[in-house]
């Protein structure tokens, strides 16, 4: 194998490529990545055996061949390179890499042993702007559980049920709250077949570590990326990357009966004064729930947002508000609550809310398709 | 030769030609998911294993199950859903159980069965020794005499010896004989996150039907239950309606009755009044053999001379000896040696040789203490005569004397600058105390170890 290439390109596919956690021990291999000459390109490959990443680098094939080197050591290398043409060599099973006044020889293991990525035959479902797609999983993946005990919450719930009306629906929860983003797609970028290609499916769950790694990826650009699915694989296409994962078993939570459909109160503020009156009040927040209280006034213009922690002190905000026609003092945990109203757009948001122990949702004004539902803590 | 037989076969032939650890990555849930007279499919659980045995492991696979079934001519593989998963998935999208189930998620209890009993735990895989024979004997009484033998039974230990495998050994075997009996087993935090659901779904009625309408109740770590009043009132309520209608009733604590603080003496006169009964540390032979047992259901297989070493060298408490145990077995499995005693030494000496106790501070015996007699730090130090707060701070003096060696004026200086002569009073009453009140010796063996925990 000979190749050569810019250190920009390799450094950027090693990024990429070089960051999936290897979470099985046992098969030592794993630790390395996969490079192999294709089509003129050379291909940057890694698995954990759970999510497989290829990404194709462009540059000047003058030899075929492939092998396997520790990532870590191969990325760390790379970026370490100064800017200008990489040309890499492998002489039996000692890959050598020159680059300006840089002379490495990395000793690889071979190809073969590499674990095949599978492959998914079917044609894609639909297609969407990278920068859109980003954004919704920047948006509602601070809700996706870590929690073992719920597998099925582990992940990004996508419902394609109403893809008929050219719309998916991006969902995550930990069972103490809940984002959801309903993304509207163009006509013309969904796959008429898409009724017989999924068959019965009519959603899946992402797991997190792919969440992570797609939105690593993502260039926030109108690249499109294009996405096939079958019955427990996805697959992620987009510019030279391609990922494959498998899906999460399971049946999500019938989340959509515990998002109150009517609000007592809804109370206009500003964002931006909200989180900087939340991050303050985090200070003093609750030790053992970690817990802020916000206080409305019926009548009044401002919301208070207070906190006490009995050792320390404690804190009193208050924060412009609108249309408060109901006295309520409610408990949230602040990293939630802030969490909420960090993903939503535009300076105008809602506080949706009944009473202290029902849900309380937030909304934008100028992003209608995303909400957040968040469980008040209780006392 | 079912379909499981014959994989466990070709599994069994094709780990001798293949490494371990590509054989452990990628046999790893596989099993045969049909057979019939000449193809087989095979159940696998991802699609890079999938890729890798059509690939790579096709031949041998295909080999291993002609010598066995020599009909066989053709293989294939699926990834594997078990069948129920898919169809339940088509049918009940959305269902209300689920939204039930939904809604209760916030109380982190996700377990279906109503009695919320752990199958593992039985009378069959208790080993009994001298430090528990009398606690075990009470708990084997109460699950053939259901409310008639002790009631109730109020068993108490330290951390890890096995309470809550005998509270739960006695709820497995009563359904075991009888599954229409109504188990109900909770920790105290359960009880009480449960009726302050209740109280404040305004739905205390419901709570109260739940808890009285079963023939046994089993309340682990009873000793939470201290402070929070209104639990102890519905919890007295409780058991005042089980114990006249003769049902059982069975608890656990970390210390006895008479030494939990802040418990209303109605529930202390209660709990005294039927049998109770402590669960010491084990001994070396009970040690040995709770090694041995853990060793042989795991079925691996170890000299009796490093389990004498672990045995030897890890005391105090069971959970330890079967952590260090299953480390054991996990570094022997992993590099695949056989754990001899000097493996097992190996393996054992930065858990063994770890000091067993950290350093501590006065400020940290002030604070531990305040906490265990739930009085503030501040009335420890401040002048005060009062019995209850007298007590505490003698004992916090004797702490500071026993486990971080001060000096006596420095005593004095850290509870408020009262004079040596004052510590060292303490500490001479507190030493002739433990001798004579066991109750003193518990709690000042329960705060050292949390002190240190």
């Amino acid at each position: 194998m000979k190749f050569i290439c810019t250190q920009e390109n390799l450094n950027k596919a090693l990024n990429i490529v070089g960051r999936i956690t290897n979470k099985n021990s046992t098969l030592p291999i794993l630790n390395n990545v996969l490079l192999k000459t294709e089509k003129g390109q050379l291909k940057l490959s890694s698995t954990n055996l759970e999510i497989g990443v290829n990404y194709l680098v462009g540059g000047k094939t003058e030899e075929n061949g492939e092998i396997t080197v520790p990532t870590k050591l191969f990325a760390n290398f790379v970026s370490n390179l100064p800017n200008g043409n990489v040309e890499i060599k492998l002489r039996e099973d000692v890959l050598n890499i020159k680059c300006n006044g840089y002379k490495t020889n990395i000793k690889g293991l071979d190809a073969k042993e590499y674990p095949l990525a599978p492959k998914l035959e079917a044609d894609s479902i639909f297609k969407i702007k990278s920068a859109d797609f980003k954004k919704a999983l920047t948006q509602i993946s601070p809700a996706i559980s870590s929690s073992e005990s719920r597998v099925e919450i582990t992940g990004v719930f996508m419902n394609l049920s109403e893809l008929n009306k050219n719309k998916i629906m991006l969902v995550a929860t930990d069972s103490y709250r809940l984002a959801e983003k309903s993304i509207d797609l163009e006509k013309d970028n969904i796959n008429k077949e898409f009724k017989n290609i999924l068959g019965n499916i009519n959603s899946v769950i992402i797991p997190k570590d792919t969440v992570q790694e797609l939105m690593r990826s993502l260039d926030e650009s109108e690249e499109m990326l294009e996405i096939t699915i079958s019955e427990n694989q996805i697959l992620f296409n987009f510019g030279s990357a391609s990922i494959i994962s498998r899906l999460i078993e399971g049946k999500y939570p019938n989340y959509k009966q515990i998002i109150p459909d009517k609000f007592e109160l809804q109370v206009i503020i500003n964002k931006n004064e909200i989180i900087k009156g939340i991050r303050v009040a985090s200070l003093f927040s609750n030790v053992s729930n970690n817990s802020i209280e916000l206080k409305l006034l019926a009548g009044s213009k401002n919301i208070e947002i207070s906190s006490e922690t009995s050792d320390l002190g404690n804190n009193n905000t208050k924060i412009p508000a609108e249309n408060i026609n109901k006295s309520l003092d409610i408990l949230y945990n602040h990293k939630f609550l802030m969490d909420g109203f960090n993903s939503l757009d535009g300076d105008e948001v809602f506080l949706q809310l009944n009473n202290e122990t029902l849900p309380t949702v937030l909304t934008s004004a100028v992003d209608k398709g995303f909400i957040y539902v968040i469980m008040p803590t209780r006392a | 030769m079912t379909n499981e037989q014959l994989w466990q076969a070709v599994l069994g032939e094709l780990e001798l030609s293949i490494s371990k650890a590509n054989f452990t990555t990628w046999f790893k849930n596989t099993g045969v998911a049909s057979k019939n007279e000449d193809e087989i499919i095979i159940n696998v659980p991802n699609g890079f294993t999938k890729e890798w045995l059509e690939n790579k492991y096709h031949k041998f696979i295909l080999k291993a199950i002609q010598n066995i079934c020599p009909t066989i001519k053709k293989v294939a593989y699926k990834i594997g859903k078990s069948q129920s998963t898919t169809t339940e998935k088509n049918n009940s999208y959305l269902n209300k159980k689920d939204a039930r189930n939904y809604s209760t998620a916030n109380e982190k209890t996700y377990n279906n069965t109503d009695s919320f009993l752990n199958p593992q735990y039985t009378f069959g895989n208790f080993i009994v020794g001298s430090n528990n024979e009398l606690a075990y004997a009470a708990c084997l009484a109460v699950s053939k005499k259901l409310g008639t033998a002790y009631n109730p039974l109020f068993i108490y230990g330290g951390v890890g010896l096995g309470k809550t495998h005998m509270l739960q050994s006695i709820g497995n075997e009563i359904l075991r004989k009888d599954p229409s009996k109504k188990v109900k087993y909770a920790s105290s935090e359960k009880f009480t996150n449960e009726l302050i659901n209740a109280i404040s779904g305004k739905n205390t009625k419901a709570f109260k039907e739940i808890y009285r309408k079963i023939d046994i109740l089993i309340i682990d770590d009873i000793q939470f239950l201290a402070g929070k009043e209104k639990t102890q009132e519905e919890f007295f309520h409780t058991f005042n309606t089980l114990y006249e209608n003769n049902k059982q009733i069975v608890l656990s604590s970390d210390r006895p009755p008479k030494a939990i603080p802040a418990l209303e003496e109605r529930l202390r006169s209660r709990f005294e009044g039927g049998m109770i009964a402590d669960v010491g540390s084990p001994d070396y032979e009970t040690r040995l053999a709770i090694l041995k047992a853990k060793a042989r259901e795991k079925n691996f297989e170890i000299p009796d001379e490093s389990l004498n070493y672990i045995a030897l060298h890890i005391q105090k408490n069971i959970r330890e000896l079967q952590g260090a145990l299953n480390r054991v077995i996990a570094i022997c499995e992993l590099d695949n040696s056989y754990p001899d005693i000097k493996k097992t030494t190996n393996i054992l000496a930065n858990i063994i040789s770890q000091p067993i106790k950290k350093a501590t501070t006065p400020k940290n015996i002030l604070k531990i203490v305040s906490d265990f007699y739930d009085v503030p730090i501040d009335n420890l130090i401040k002048k005060n005569r009062r019995k209850e707060i007298v007590k505490p701070r003698q004992i916090a003096m004797y702490l500071m004397r026993t486990e971080i060696k001060s000096s006596f004026p420095s005593i004095g200086s850290w509870i408020g600058g009262r004079d040596h002569t004052t510590a060292m009073h303490a500490y001479e009453k507190i030493s002739r105390e433990i001798e004579n009140d066991k109750v003193i010796e518990q709690e000042i063996h329960l705060i050292i170890e949390r002190l240190y925990n």
